[in-house]
């Protein structure tokens, strides 16, 4: 019962942020703060313009989310599956038979993401948000 | 070394939006364990799967949690210069 109670929390809180992201352009308004490694260092993490991204993409702005991040675009279908399948249908066997070596792949392609994004040459300063 | 049916939770999807949204070099550790459970899982090794379980629990929440405070932290900032701003416009 109380497991029920938790998905549905969670549920809750995803569809209220979603809502807020859909409403605030997290660059434009203040309420939303800017990134501290971002403000204190001007280095871009993998994760950059993740907020700016999903803004767009719940505005049906495509083109803008992916100069934003391209990675947080490609991924955010599968986190929507696996999440679904957990808090919906309470399924974990699906997220937990993905090959490790998938889940390998992804947390060297999220480092090498955050490298490359930050180089100021040609092809990947499309990588960084902009 | 039965398979079917077990459900352990590895935290993936939310290892990976904490790494996105709150703090990478936290969130890292978080997929590891994640990837751990997998293997585990797969090899029927479930008291160790578990195990991996409770671990990619807790480097979600610490990175959430970082996350969290630094967002505050920024938050806190951001409208102290906006206040500051505005007292040093009159």
């Amino acid at each position: 019962m109380s497991d029920i109670w938790k998905r549905c929390t969670v549920v809750a809180l995803i569809g209220v942020a979603a809502f807020l992201l859909w409403w605030m352009h997290p660059e434009e308004n203040k309420v939303i703060p800017q990134c501290l490694v971002l403000k204190h260092t001007g280095f871009y993490c993998s994760g950059c313009g993740s907020l700016r991204a999903i803004h767009f993409l719940l505005q049906g702005e495509f083109s803008n989310a992916w100069t934003m991040n391209p990675l947080t675009v490609l991924l955010l279908p599968g986190l929507f599956i696996l999440a679904g399948a957990e808090l919906i249908f309470n399924r974990h066997d699906i997220s937990t038979r993905i090959r490790p070596a998938y889940l390998w792949a992804l947390i060297v392609i999220f480092i090498l993401f955050g490298i490359l994004r930050n180089l100021p040459v040609y092809p990947f300063t499309l990588l960084a948000p902009h | 070394m039965e398979e079917q049916n077990v459900n352990i939770p590895n935290y993936l999807w939310q290892s990976i939006v904490v790494t996105i949204l709150c703090c990478w070099p936290v969130g890292i550790p978080a997929i590891i364990f994640a990837a751990k459970v997998n293997g585990l899982v797969a090899q029927g090794k479930i008291q160790e799967a578990q195990e991996a379980s409770a671990k990619a629990k807790m480097w979600c929440w610490i990175c959430f949690a970082l996350g969290l405070v630094a967002g505050i932290i920024g938050g806190v900032v951001q409208f102290a210069a906006i206040g500051a701003a505005a007292a040093s416009g009159y």
